[in-house]
């Protein structure tokens, strides 16, 4: 048994499966990563798309199995670990010989990363926040979260809230995105302010709040009648489509006081001293009843309406991130790299005074 | 790209050629003559192709490595680098020169067809992960080219390896190429581990994620992963050697589609320039 559990054999099985297993995952656009292609892959195959999901190769990460086949790994690379050190023990009277030193580290450096990434899947927590400035939410406002079978989230109770978003924060002579956020935790602690970035993250209770790859423009639209009356005043978040290195923001929204449909796309200033621009199309019942150009100043009428979009905020992700063993992941890739490292140089040099 | 930089880079995409052409003359009509100097074009190309990287790095004030032409022409820029220490430290493997030259010529002319302007450096690529991350990638393409050019000389056979002595001199013992192809993949698994690593530090201080199985992160890994398993198959089911230097030259396909294939099928945060 021991010695089917250490076997190199099935080492070389399971690796071919974990291959097999990532070479589907990059053809089947998988669930949080690629929805867009999912929906039409799921147009494509229509009710094919069911034998997909029985075998949950559009999620194949955290499936169930995939953590079954890192178990398998783990058990294969500690049971020939042992097997290993035993042979080598036997014949050489030690473990430190370089000849096997190398192949020793890179075997168990395996293991701590297998291991290491089992017990951060068992324990860790991602959320996304989608928040526009001004706005908070709470734990229960995440529109997308992964959390571990075992990852308890008693004490993570808080309040968000995007208070502003800097399009050019300056750090160390570079101008890049951040947002200024406040924190308030449920159990009465001081509620908390920072500023973050991508690369900087605030650090509270075990979880990094991150600041996501996504923002975008959230303009407020306002629609009033004749008279005066509002008919419509909402902050409108704007979908984000980045294409060959240049963003567009846009969307539509369906005012029902007036029965219209508004398209609206910022067109962000190119120096700071020129004011934003929103390209405004207004249909109804597909007939156009206002196409043109407005700044935050300005205001249009048409059709016994007025259109006018006075603010203008920002949108971005936050991410909430826990995963306590992810440390040991990175010193696990480090290790197995000194160890092939280390294995590499006496093969090179016994093949050179073999070829001498 | 400048007058300057495009005189070196076209010599060098041109020079590769020379080495091929002179070897098959030098074989064909066992000329030695013919394969020393097939040596010192190449020689030559290294050296018109660091002046080239040179000239860049220091109009753009970064190293090359942002734009996918750039990519592909530091790749060669370091498989001429191993082929060279492999010659310098062992004259018998100086006959690697003509895959070496061939594969060289190949990534020369993809790169001819690619647009050859450098990029200004982003605050998101501005970054010394990002050149520690794209550096190791090129240098472990190349070392697994170098793997796949030593197998294609296994594939030529004993008889014709043995043969081509009479024009350069020595050459490789035919039983000890499948060991060296096996240290080169080991050395390739080293930088293109390196590469991964280096590059979630990278991303996690640009997307503020260390991994998102991102198509070229998966391509990557799936590469790894591959050698990973070549070099196993080889120790456990005692592969021949013809079917391991087969796969090893095969599995070539999967870097070069990992590192300048994918953009061209997905759509990926990893675009050059």
């Amino acid at each position: 048994m021991i010695r089917i559990a250490a076997s190199t054999r099935l080492a070389f099985f399971l690796i071919a499966i974990l291959v097999l297993l990532v070479v589907l995952s990059a053809v089947i656009p998988q669930k949080e990563i690629a929805t867009g292609r999912i929906v039409d892959l799921q147009d494509r195959l229509g009710s094919g798309y069911r034998v997909i999901e029985l075998l949950k190769l559009d999620e194949i990460y955290t499936a169930p199995y995939f953590f079954v086949l890192l178990g398998l790994l783990s058990v294969n690379l500690a049971a020939g670990n042992v097997r290993r050190f035993r042979i080598i023990y036997r014949t050489e009277r030690t473990l430190l010989h370089a000849r096997h030193l190398g192949s020793i580290l890179f075997h168990l450096s395996l293991l701590v990363i297998v291991g290491a990434v089992i017990l951060n899947y068992l324990y860790r927590f991602e959320g996304v926040f989608s928040l526009t400035e001004g706005q908070s939410e709470t734990e229960a406002g995440y529109f997308r979260t992964f959390s571990g079978p075992l990852h308890s989230s008693e004490s993570d109770r808080f309040q968000i809230a995007l208070e502003t978003f800097y399009e050019a924060y300056r750090v160390n002579g570079d101008s890049i995105e951040a947002a200024q956020i406040a924190l308030s935790p449920a159990s009465g602690q001081v509620p908390m302010a920072a500023v973050i970035w991508t690369s900087q993250p605030f650090l509270w209770n075990s979880m990094k709040f991150h600041m996501g790859a996504r923002s975008g423009y959230s303009p407020e639209l306002l629609v009033e009648d004749s008279a005066g009356q509002v008919l419509f005043r909402s902050f409108v978040r704007l979908a984000t489509l980045k294409q060959n290195g240049e963003a567009r923001y846009f969307d539509s929204v369906y005012v029902p006081g007036a029965g219209i449909e508004v398209a609206i796309e910022v067109r962000p200033a190119v120096s700071p001293e020129d004011p934003v621009r929103f390209d405004v199309r207004v249909h109804r019942d597909g007939n156009g009843l206002f196409s043109g150009s407005v700044s935050t100043a300005e205001a249009v009428t048409f059709d016994g309406l007025r259109l006018s979009v006075p603010r203008l905020r920002r949108w971005c992700y936050i991410a909430v991130v826990e995963s306590p063993y992810l440390n040991l992941v990175f010193f696990g890739f480090w290790a197995a790299l000194a160890g092939l490292t280390i294995s590499l140089v006496p093969r090179i040099m016994r093949r050179e005074r073999t070829a001498r | 790209m400048n007058t300057f930089e495009a005189v070196f880079y076209w010599t060098t995409t041109v020079l590769p050629a020379g080495p091929l052409f002179l070897v098959l003359l030098a074989l064909v009509f066992e000329k030695p003559a013919a394969f020393r100097s097939a040596r010192a074009t190449l020689t030559l190309a290294f050296v018109t192709l660091t002046v080239f990287g040179v000239a860049r790095w220091v109009r753009t004030g970064h190293p090359p490595f942002v734009t996918l032409f750039e990519s592909m022409v530091v790749t060669v820029w370091f498989l001429l680098l191993i082929a060279l220490i492999l010659h310098a430290v062992a004259s018998r493997f100086a006959i690697v020169l003509l895959p070496v030259s061939g594969l060289s010529l190949l990534l020369l002319g993809w790169s001819a067809t690619l647009p050859p302007d450098a990029s200004p450096l982003t605050a998101t690529l501005s970054n010394t992960w990002l050149f520690i991350h794209a550096s190791f990638a090129t240098a472990g393409a190349a070392a697994f080219l170098a793997a796949a050019s030593l197998g294609i000389l296994y594939l030529m056979g004993p008889e014709k390896l043995a043969s081509m002595e009479r024009v350069a001199a020595t050459v490789p013992e035919y039983r000890s190429l499948p060991p060296t192809i096996s240290n080169f993949l080991i050395f390739g698994l080293i930088l293109w581990g390196v590469m991964i690593v280096s590059g979630s530090i990278w991303a996690h201080s640009a997307w503020g994620r260390y991994w998102a199985w991102d198509p070229i992160e998966l391509w990557s890994l799936i590469s790894w992963l591959l050698y990973g398993l070549l070099i196993h198959a080889r120790m456990t089911f005692k592969l021949s050697h013809r079917v391991f230097a087969t796969l090893t030259i095969a599995a070539v396909a999967v870097v070069v589609f990992a590192l300048w294939g994918v953009q061209y099928v997905y759509e990926t945060i990893h675009t050059y320039g």
